[in-house]
C-alpha cells in the first residue's frame, strides 16, 4: 500500500468510527430524554392540565426531530458505501415500482409514466432511492392536486430523466433545496434531508440534478452515468 | 400474566447496561402485565457467570441482549455461548440501537432468534414488547 492509500484507508476509518459514534452514542441518550419524558408523563396522569400535556407534545417532537436528523446525517455518510450492488433490470420496471410507493404515500399526486420499457445495467438501489424522494418532493411540495410527468430516455453510456409537475413554483434559489437540514416544513419528518441524499448519491456516481421553474410547475432533469 | 414452557413459567435474562434501558425494559413488562422473573446483568462477562453457575437453576429460556457494552460486548458474548454446549440452543433476541450492517449479519451469523432496534418512544416499546411477549406464547422452547 502506498503511504498515500494508507491515509486515505486512515481517514475512511475514522469517518466510520465517528458515523458509528453519531448514530449509537449520541442516540442513546436521546432515547433516555424520550423514555424518562413518557414516563413522567404516564405517571403525573390526571394532574396535568392542557398546558403541560401541550409541553410534553412539544418536548416530544423536538426529541424525535433530533431522532430524525441523526439518521439523517448517518444516511449521508453511508452513500458511498452502501447500496453498491450492480443488476440489470428493467427501468420501466422499477419506474413503477417507484409510482406505487409514492401512490401510496399521497392522495394528491398523480403520475404519469413515460420510461422505455429496457432493460439497464446500474446501482438500482441507489436509482430507487432517487427517484422515490424526487417523486415524493412534489407531493411534499405541493397541496393542491398535482400531476407529475416522469420522462426517461436511455442511451448506451446514459440515463437521463426529466420529472416536471403541474405544482407550485420555488420562489427562492433552488439550489437551497440541497442544503443539509433545509426544510420549509414544519413537520417533524420533513427534516431537509431527502433532497441533500438524493444529489449526494447522484455525485456520488458523477451524475448531474438541477432543478428550474418551469410553464407550470418545475423541471428536475437528472443526468445518470450508465457503465 | 406468566409465559410458560412444558407447563412452566420461563425465567428471562435481560443483558444491558443502560440503566434507563433496563427499566424501559421493567416498565414495558408490567404495562403488558409480564409477571416472569427477569435477571439482569450488565455486560457479557456478568452474564456469562450468571448462566454458568450452578445455582442458576432453571436456565432462562430468552435472552434480550444489547450489543454495545463494556468489558464484554453482545457479539462476544453470542460467540461464547454458542461455544458452550449447555448454552448454545439458547433463544437470544438482539434489542440495540445500533443499526450497523455488520452488527446484523454477526448476530444472525451466531443464531439470534431476531434483531430488533428499540425505538425512540416508550409507547412503541410497550408495542414491541406486547408482540414479542404474544411471539413467545406461541412458540415451542426445548
Amino acid at each position: 500500500m502506498t503511504e498515500e492509500n494508507e491515509e486515505f484507508k486512515k481517514l475512511k476509518d475514522e469517518f466510520n468510527e465517528f458515523t458509528y459514534i453519531v448514530s449509537h452514542d449520541m442516540r442513546a441518550p436521546l432515547r433516555a430524554i424520550s423514555s424518562i419524558t413518557e414516563w413522567i408523563e404516564d405517571d403525573m396522569d390526571d394532574s396535568i392540565n392542557e398546558e403541560i400535556r401541550n409541553n410534553f407534545k412539544l418536548l416530544k417532537q423536538k426529541v424525535t426531530k433530533m431522532d430524525f436528523m441523526i439518521a439523517g446525517l448517518v444516511d449521508l455518510s453511508r452513500v458511498e458505501t452502501r447500496d453498491l450492488e450492480i443488476s440489470s433490470f428493467n427501468v420501466n420496471k422499477l419506474a413503477h415500482e417507484v409510482k406505487e410507493e409514492v401512490t401510496d404515500m399521497f392522495d394528491h399526486v398523480n403520475l404519469e409514466i413515460d420510461v422505455p420499457d429496457v432493460e439497464i445495467k446500474t446501482f438500482k438501489l441507489k436509482l430507487y432511492q432517487v427517484l422515490l424522494a424526487l417523486l415524493r418532493n412534489a407531493g411534499d411540495h405541493n397541496t393542491d392536486r398535482v400531476t407529475v410527468h416522469l420522462n426517461a430516455n436511455v442511451s448506451e453510456k446514459n440515463l437521463s430523466l426529466q420529472i416536471m409537475d403541474d405544482g407550485k413554483h420555488v420562489d427562492e434559489d433552488p439550489e437551497k433545496w440541497f442544503r443539509t437540514f433545509y426544510s420549509r416544513s414544519k413537520k417533524e419528518e420533513h427534516i431537509g434531508i431527502g433532497l441533500t441524499l438524493t444529489k449526494k448519491i447522484i455525485e456520488n456516481i458523477n451524475g448531474s440534478i438541477a432543478i428550474e421553474n418551469n410553464e407550470p410547475g418545475l423541471l428536475i432533469t437528472l443526468n445518470w452515468p450508465l457503465n | 400474566m406468566r409465559i410458560k414452557a412444558n407447563g412452566q413459567v420461563i425465567n428471562l435474562l435481560l443483558v444491558e447496561d443502560d440503566e434507563v434501558d433496563v427499566m424501559n425494559i421493567k416498565r414495558a413488562f408490567k404495562k403488558n402485565d409480564i409477571e416472569n422473573p427477569l435477571h439482569v446483568s450488565g455486560n457479557g462477562v456478568e452474564a456469562l457467570e450468571y448462566l454458568r453457575s450452578p445455582t442458576t437453576l432453571p436456565l432462562p429460556k430468552i435472552i434480550l441482549l444489547d450489543i454495545n457494552m463494556p468489558k464484554m460486548n453482545g457479539i462476544e458474548f453470542l460467540t461464547e455461548i454458542r461455544k458452550d454446549e449447555e448454552l448454545k440452543s439458547l433463544t437470544v433476541f438482539v434489542m440495540t440501537t445500533s443499526n450497523s450492517d455488520s452488527d446484523k449479519i454477526n448476530a444472525y451469523g451466531l443464531n439470534v432468534a431476531g434483531y430488533i432496534i428499540k425505538p425512540l418512544s416508550f409507547d412503541k416499546f410497550v408495542s414491541t414488547v406486547k408482540n414479542l411477549t404474544e411471539y413467545w406464547s406461541l412458540i415451542e422452547f426445548s
